[in-house]
């Protein structure tokens, strides 16, 4: 067999495999009712399919997977995130629109006053489907159609010991494959009595006389509780409030498209905007604190070793062991070297020092931790930039007569310092985000909830909007996303300056 | 009729496509397959007796998956749709109705004998805004399990205190009691001390938000005569917070007097060797009982039963998880006090002896707890003013006081939306 028919049986094969991956996710969204994700997934398909049977399309070959990869994990998320940020997006009010209103109808079905419950048999009456119902407390039998209740009479229907009706005069009961598919029609089945009474079957052998509690106006805009008489009308925010008391909620509730409500929240709510900035503070302190701190070491251990000295590849493998473990594991590590109980530092102090309960403690915690995880890469780039230095400078410094502490201060700080600033700012935005530190060692503590804080002493800004988000049984995910939605405006603008700068430093 | 090479790949695609779906599609074709999600311990627990059952609703089968841990299962039903999400979902009561809050658990109607056999109580637990959700099918509530290494169990707190400064001195023992579920467990000492959260109307079964016992007089003077170092101020060690991962293995280390927690922890005490008898944590002077949480665990059906065309075997399974029949078989399995109190004779001694410990339960009101209005809710309350009293040793009155005022504020607005 020729070269090109393996490699085009292998494109086929492969692109063959791609698609039906793609075919299934496209079904498992439709079940979902995901629009959004079928619409793209089946663009996704066709250019796949289009481009690598297309020889035209060349460039498009190599450029496709790193393009879809970035829409996927970069572009939907962030327009994802900044939608959600203006939506009243929480617990109890996650649904769309229709959704919840199909909700309330479901939920405005109640049992009826009397408690009557029927014994039912499925099966068919003048060739429809239809129920054999036997009243549960009086025994009165009826057969129940999508249209009427027919009372049947005494010897038109044969009972059981249990006076169940089991039989009746033209009602065929269903056989048992019948009722295993029955879910398909029984599950919207229902037998009305009255206008606002319903017979409604509970499963396959039971059925309640039910009523709908819920009257809901024309115009979709207000509902009445015909049990408590209490009108609920749409309060513009993705709830039926309660007209005389705006407290009293029914939900489910809705998402509603309420632009300014969460931004402006985090500036007026005094709960929000009081931790929000003070978070902020720690957030652009903990950044900058960290990266020279990590710098000042890293370099410092550049310089150290920098020099002639027996045993320098050994200790440099040393330097580097912190970044070659995983960050999560040294960082538990830490945390139980810290422990005031069982704790290591403790043992060796003898003494009962308080780390995660005491607020600048634990912050100091958190910067010695990182330190450690981070300074072996400004070790590496540090050296890298000494490395790079060009060796004429310094020896035209010598000549002049330049000190050792002339040359470092004057001379190669500046340079490395162009050198490595775009690396700083990087890592700045790296630490602005460290959620895994903060929230392995401290989960943003501690608290001081006796004195009405509501924001940890370490809490970062993607920390306490994980809290937010997540951190109680109640969620509050529009409002997360808009603090998301702010750090990554900070976030963004310091990359746009560092790459600014790095294009800077390139023309010097 | 002529075909070209690029006819023929095309061909050859779309009918290899074909072939690969054909290999997948008929695996998700689940009509009649109820998806159950269980925790790790409940779907250890119902594994055997449940995994690709047939009978308990005819015409379906049901499909266990089980999640690492709790929080595992809760995250993934967080992120649910209808594509992936379960039909059921065992879980602590308030996932019931926070589903439900959120429109994404099914009403169910009760039939009048499970309305009869069930408490009132539970069944209004797994309801949210008058509406029935799920089944409550047993109940979480602590007790005491007290090593035997160190004598019979105290018959007061006082005696208690005794037995912990004894063998505290020695060496043998570095915490008193622990309250193996952290803060949520932490209740029966509270009340042993004459403190808890909330009184109760002349109903005894009505809160009373405005009647704190939090910062008690009998709970500040109590816990400042037995729970505090006279030297360092601070806690002495016979009250210990920190949970399952803290003084919990302390407690499996033999290195702890007793441990406050539920029948979810008998296996880990028995497979570490202690022995132990179960009763309430004593009160000062023996008279009367402390208290702890009772809450609920329920089963209820998602909205995506309905997108996955099982309804009604959904509701075939909540109902017979709400006979008797279901009840036994869960409880026999599981091991935690059913909530059917008429099953009690045929339980086993060890969760029979949970069965009555839950009678000394305080129903665990959600809206109350989990309310934040006065700045942080009842959990959190109580970790801080633990910390501040007992740790940091700011006073056990100052501390205490401080707590309170916020959660006065939590209870009456969870009474507002209880």
């Amino acid at each position: 067999m020729k070269r090109s028919t393996i490699a085009s049986l292998f494109k086929v094969f492969a692109l063959a495999v791609t698609s039906a991956v793609l075919i299934w996710m496209v079904y498992v969204a439709v079940l979902g009712s995901e629009w959004l994700i079928v619409g793209t997934l089946s663009i996704v398909l066709v250019l796949l399919n289009w481009i690598y049977f297309s020889k035209r399309a060349v460039a498009s070959k190599f450029l496709l997977p790193g393009s879809i990869l970035l829409v996927i994990f970069v572009i939907v998320p962030i327009v994802y995130t900044a939608w959600m940020s203006v939506y009243n997006y929480k617990t109890g009010n996650e649904l769309e629109r229709d959704q919840a209103i199909t909700q309330l109808h479901q939920v405005g079905l109640v049992p009826d006053e009397s408690a009557t419950n029927y014994d039912q048999v499925l099966g068919k009456y003048q060739g429809d489907h239809a129920l054999l119902l036997t009243n549960q407390d009086t025994h009165e039998v009826y057969i129940g159609t999508k249209t009427e209740r027919i009372a049947l009479a005494d010897g038109t229907f044969q009972v059981d010991k249990q006076l169940k009706a089991v039989s009746a005069d033209g009602f065929t009961a269903d056989n048992a494959d019948q009722i295993a598919q029955a879910n398909s029609w029984l599950t919207t089945f229902s037998v009305p009595v009255s206008d606002k009474q319903f017979i409604n079957p509970q499963g396959v052998e039971i059925a309640s006389l039910m009523r709908e509690k819920f009257e809901f106006s024309a115009d979709g805009k207000s509902i009445t509780d015909d049990v408590t008489g209490i009108e609920y009308v749409d309060n513009g925010n993705g709830n039926f409030v309660a007209k005389d008391d705006p407290a009293n909620i029914l939900y489910p509730g809705w998402r509603q498209f309420n632009p300014a409500q969460n931004y402006v929240g985090i500036l007026t709510d005094p709960k929000l905007s009081g931790p929000f900035l003070r978070v902020f503070i720690w957030t652009i302190s903990f950044a900058f604190i960290t990266v020279l701190m990590m710098w000042a070491l890293g370099l410092t251990l550049a310089i150290a070793m920098d020099k002639k000295m027996k045993g320098r590849a050994f200790y440099r493998a040393i330097l580097i062991l912190p970044y070659a473990m995983p960050s999560f594991m040294s960082i538990l590590i830490w945390g139980g070297i810290f422990n005031p109980d069982y704790g290591a530092l403790n043992n060796l102090l003898n003494g009962h020092i308080d780390w995660y309960n005491d607020p600048w403690l634990a912050r100091t915690m958190l910067l010695t931790v990182n330190l450690w995880l981070g300074f072996p890469y400004f070790y590496l780039i540090s050296t890298g930039a000494l490395q790079a230095l060009p060796t004429d400078i310094e020896e035209a410094a010598e000549i002049d007569g330049a000190s050792n502490a002339q040359i470092f201060w004057q001379i190669k700080l500046p340079l490395i310092f162009q050198i490595l600033s775009p690396l700083l700012i990087a890592s700045f935005a790296f630490n602005f985000n460290n959620f895994n530190l903060v929230y392995l060692l401290t989960k943003g503590g501690p608290t001081d909830v006796l004195n009405g804080e509501t924001a940890g002493a370490t809490d970062i800004l993607i920390t306490y909007a994980y809290k937010t988000a997540f951190g109680s049984n109640e969620q509050n995910l529009g409002l997360a996303c808009a603090i998301s939605v702010i750090m990554f405006v900070i976030v963004g603008a310091l990359s746009m300056w560092s790459l600014k700068r790095s294009r800077v430093l390139e023309e010097m | 009729m002529k075909i070209n090479k690029k006819g023929l790949t095309l061909g050859a695609a779309v009918l290899t496509t074909a072939a690969m779906l054909g290999v997948s599609m008929p695996a998700m074709a689940a009509d009649q397959v109820i998806t159950i999600w269980l925790d790790n311990q409940r779907g250890a627990d119902l594994t055997p007796g449940f995994d690709n059952n047939t009978t308990v609703a005819p015409g379906y089968k049901l499909v266990i998956k089980t999640f690492a841990s709790r929080d595992a299962m809760v995250a993934s039903w967080d992120k649910a749709t209808a594509a992936g999400g379960p039909d059921i979902i065992f879980d602590a009561v308030s996932t019931t109705t926070l589903a439900a809050k959120n429109g994404r658990a099914l009403p169910i109607v009760l039939t009048a004998t499970n309305k009869a056999e069930l408490p009132a109580s539970a069944l209004k637990a797994a309801s949210y805004q008058g509406v029935q959700y799920g089944i409550p099918v047993d109940v979480d509530t602590t007790t005491m399990y007290w090593n035997t290494k160190f004598g019979k169990a105290p018959k007061t707190f006082k005696e208690l205190a005794a037995t912990f400064a004894k063998y505290k001195k020695a060496g043998k023992v570095t915490t008193g009691v622990c309250a193996g579920d952290g803060t949520w467990g932490a209740l029966p000492v509270l009340t042993a001390l004459g403190g808890g959260a909330w009184g109760y109307a002349a109903d005894g079964v009505t809160p009373n938000p405005s009647n704190v016992l939090f910062n008690s007089a009998a709970f500040v003077k109590n816990a400042n005569d037995l729970l505090i170092d006279s030297k360092t101020k601070k806690g002495n060690g016979l009250f210990a917070w920190d949970a399952w991962d803290g003084c919990g293995q302390t407690f499996l280390k033999g290195k702890a007097l007793a441990i406050n927690t539920g029948s979810w922890r008998l296996d880990a005490i028995i497979g570490a060797g202690i022995n132990y008898t179960l009763q309430p944590v004593p009160t000062i002077d023996g008279k009367g009982t402390s208290h702890q949480w009772s809450g609920f665990g329920a089963v209820f059906g998602t909205s995506y039963a309905k997108d996955h065309g099982v309804e009604l075997g959904v509701k075939a399974v909540l109902s017979y998880f709400a006979s008797q029949k279901g009840a036994l078989a869960y409880a026999t399995a599981t091991k935690r006090p059913p909530v059917n109190s008429k099953l009690q004779s045929h339980l086993s001694p060890d969760v029979a002896g949970f069965a009555n410990a839950a009678k000394t339960g305080l129903v665990q009101e959600n809206e109350l707890l989990g309310s934040s209005a006065g700045g942080a809710n009842w959990y959190d309350v109580l970790g801080s003013t633990f910390t501040a009293a007992f740790t940091k040793g700011e006073g056990v009155k100052a501390s205490f006081d401080k707590g309170a005022a916020i959660l006065k504020k939590n209870f009456a607005d969870g009474m507002s939306k209880r």
